[in-house]
């Protein structure tokens, strides 16, 4: 017996999205407790040490314990808000709201081969049963150099779960061996047999007059990516240049805090 | 296909299913690679290890692709677990799976930077809290070790300072009666040493005497009235005079500088504060029981030495640990202790020493307590 919830759905809007998720009565979603955006009445809220996925429930408290650690780590909140529909009757639905301009793209991780791994704040919602832990680059030059890419969000499960992309998707199948490179912040999920490696490109022209594009991620297939047009890291870049007073440079200290911090 | 033979699961990318893949079954024969039945012909699909290029793959690079051109020139890959990868191989023809064994030895060696890479990145970050750990588990012995570096003259000069800082305010004067007394007991006490002394008197009722590195030692009027016989104080700065001979304020001082520059260091902040700090700290200045001990008994060799009656540094303390005078000796005594065992210690090391000629200390005393009167009222 599948351990998730069927969930039907709905997305709204053009460039601030948001999806409507409908819940049977015993059914459940999870979120981030900042991403929803409104809930019908029979609607419950209750937050969980840990993610609510069958996985962590089964697990003893140590279990519970590192990957609420995880969550730590990746920025998420210790806590996940778990919405369930404790009703009797009718549909309700509860809504999450794209945190800014972008698509939400539905994952029905069945069909993904159970697993994916995104970018730590495109992760939305899912339906209770997904798990979601953390993605650790152990490669030294990703670690350095991909900074949002060092810790990644792994989400498993057969559930859907939704991703919110910043500016426009691009979804990518890459062939066995085919290779694509991004920047490493437009990277938004990517599947597990992708190879995800950090490229430096370009001479010291490039360099010196090549601005943020140094450093790629280099995706080599087989399996499947999504790419966002525009990342909030860039987004925040422009707008801290564009401040009066801000110069946008950081120092080796501030570079390696980067990718701990927040982007 | 053999009994004994190794058969993995794996997954199988080719056009049709390039993104998820299928889910196969493989073993190597010989020299050839074999992917057992599959879907959508159902036949095995037998590869010649030699046309595949083998290769690590997938998020962390924890997975084994083999990829090839299939008849139609389409990028194909079959995928295993590392451990996998190594039973197929492992069953192969040796000669046939040498670029799997090239690739191998690549991933093990960049594996191994990639853990030093992590460890030297780890090292920087927790460097300065590793080093402030070290600095204050072995402080001491860091001082001491500096110590051992300071020049006389630097000391001297160093001295100068603190002996400026720790002074300020106070009223020192270095005349009168009570005064050259002073200065006398202190020189019978210091002759040969390698520090040129300076005596003062600082007009206070506190009962107390400190000694600054370099040789400038300060005692309190409140000392000479509390004294009952120049024996007594003798004994008090003979004891004092032994933290500036073993360089035992020098230490201190270093540590907390030590100890304010590596916080300093730490929050990127220096300043000169410690210096003043460090003087402050000085008329209060706590030692080790350990460097206590030591300046008994160093006190006693000197007292020895320039022939002076020893027990004056037995009675004072026990004498002011059972008087009256409770607060105005507060601060010698929390920082001398008059301990019985103290007290043992010394009554004992005295009468180890058996050839001890004394020398009455030819001082009119009244006339010391008289001046210690009289010199207070004309200083204001
Ligand atoms: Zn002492």
């Amino acid at each position: 017996m599948s351990s998730m919830d069927i969930v039907d759905y709905q997305i709204f809007g053009a460039d601030s999205q948001y999806v409507e998720i409908e819940l049977d009565p015993g059914e459940a979603a999870v979120g981030e407790a900042g991403a929803m955006l409104y809930m019908e009445q029979d609607i419950v809220m209750e937050t969980i040490f840990g993610d609510g996925s069958a996985s962590t429930q089964a697990q003893g408290f140590f279990g519970k314990l590192m990957k609420a650690g995880g969550r730590l780590v990746t920025g998420e909140s210790l806590f996940t808000t778990v919405y369930m529909h404790q009703g009797k009757m009718w549909k309700r639905k509860v809504a999450f709201a794209a945190p800014y301009q972008g698509q939400i793209v539905p994952m029905p991780l069945n069909q993904l081969g159970g697993e994916l791994i995104c970018q730590r704040d495109s992760f939305l919602c899912a339906a209770k049963g997904v798990s979601l832990s953390i993605a650790f680059q152990k490669k030294i030059g990703t670690g350095l150099f991909g900074g949002e890419g060092f810790i990644m969000q792994r989400l498993q499960g057969d559930g859907l779960a939704f991703i919110h992309a910043g500016g426009s998707l691009i979804e990518r199948t890459l062939r066995p061996g085919e290779k694509l490179r991004v920047d490493t912040g437009c990277l938004a999920a990517l599947m597990p047999s992708v190879d995800y490696d950090i490229e430096y490109v370009g001479g010291l022209k490039t360099a010196f007059f090549g601005g943020e594009g140094l450093f790629f991620a280099s995706l080599t297939g087989p399996g499947k990516v999504w790419l966002q047009s525009l990342p909030l890291s860039r987004l925040a870049n422009r707008i801290v240049r564009a401040a009066p007073g801000g110069t946008g440079e950081t120092s080796v200290l501030g570079g390696l805090g980067s990718f701990f911090g927040d982007n | 296909m053999s009994t004994n033979q190794v058969v993995v699961r794996g997954r199988f990318y080719s056009p049709a299913n390039p993104a998820q893949g299928e889910a196969i079954t493989a073993y190597s024969e010989a020299s050839d690679l074999v992917i057992a039945a599959l879907q959508n012909n159902g036949a095995d699909l037998r590869l010649p290890l030699v046309a595949l290029k083998p290769r690590y793959g997938g998020f962390n690079r924890e997975q084994v692709y083999f990829d090839w051109k299939s008849a139609q020139g389409e990028a194909c890959s079959v995928c295993f677990s590392a451990k996998d990868a190594e039973l197929l191989m492992a069953q192969a023809q040796a000669t046939a799976t040498q670029p799997y064994q090239q690739v191998r030895r690549e991933q093990t060696k960049r594996k191994r930077r990639s853990t030093i890479g992590l460890g030297l990145l780890a090292l920087y970050l927790i460097l300065p809290f590793l080093l402030l750990l070290i600095l204050l588990w072995k402080s001491h012995q860091i001082a001491a070790w500096v110590a051992g570096y300071v020049s006389i003259e630097q000391e001297q000069a160093l001295g100068e300072m603190v002996f400026a800082n720790a002074t300020d305010g106070m009223k020192l004067r270095q005349t009168g009666y009570d005064y050259e007394v002073l200065k006398s007991i202190g020189e019978r006490l210091t002759q040969g040493s390698v520090y040129d002394y300076h005596w003062y008197l600082a007009d206070t009722e506190e009962i107390n005497a400190f000694a600054v590195p370099g040789g400038y030692v300060v005692a309190n009027t409140g000392l000479l009235k509390a004294a009952d016989s120049a024996e007594e104080v003798a004994g008090v700065l003979a004891h004092e005079v032994q933290h500036v001979e073993q360089r035992h304020t020098l230490e201190d001082i270093i540590y907390s500088l030590g100890w304010q520059a590596s916080i300093a260091l730490i929050a990127g902040d220096v300043s000169s504060l410690w210096i003043t700090q460090a003087a402050t700290q000085l008329t209060s200045l706590k030692f080790s029981r350990e460097l206590e001990t030591e300046a008994d008994i160093k006190g006693l060799e000197a007292l020895h030495k320039a022939n002076i009656a020893p027990q004056g540094l037995v009675t004072f303390f026990e004498k002011l640990a059972e008087s009256e005078e409770g607060l105005d000796s507060l601060t010698f005594l929390s920082t001398h202790p008059a301990s019985d065992q103290r007290s043992a210690n010394l009554k004992k090391a005295i009468q180890q020493q058996t050839n001890w000629t004394t020398l009455a200390l030819p001082y009119d005393w009244p006339k010391v307590k008289a001046a210690v009167e009289q010199n207070k009222h004309t200083i204001k």
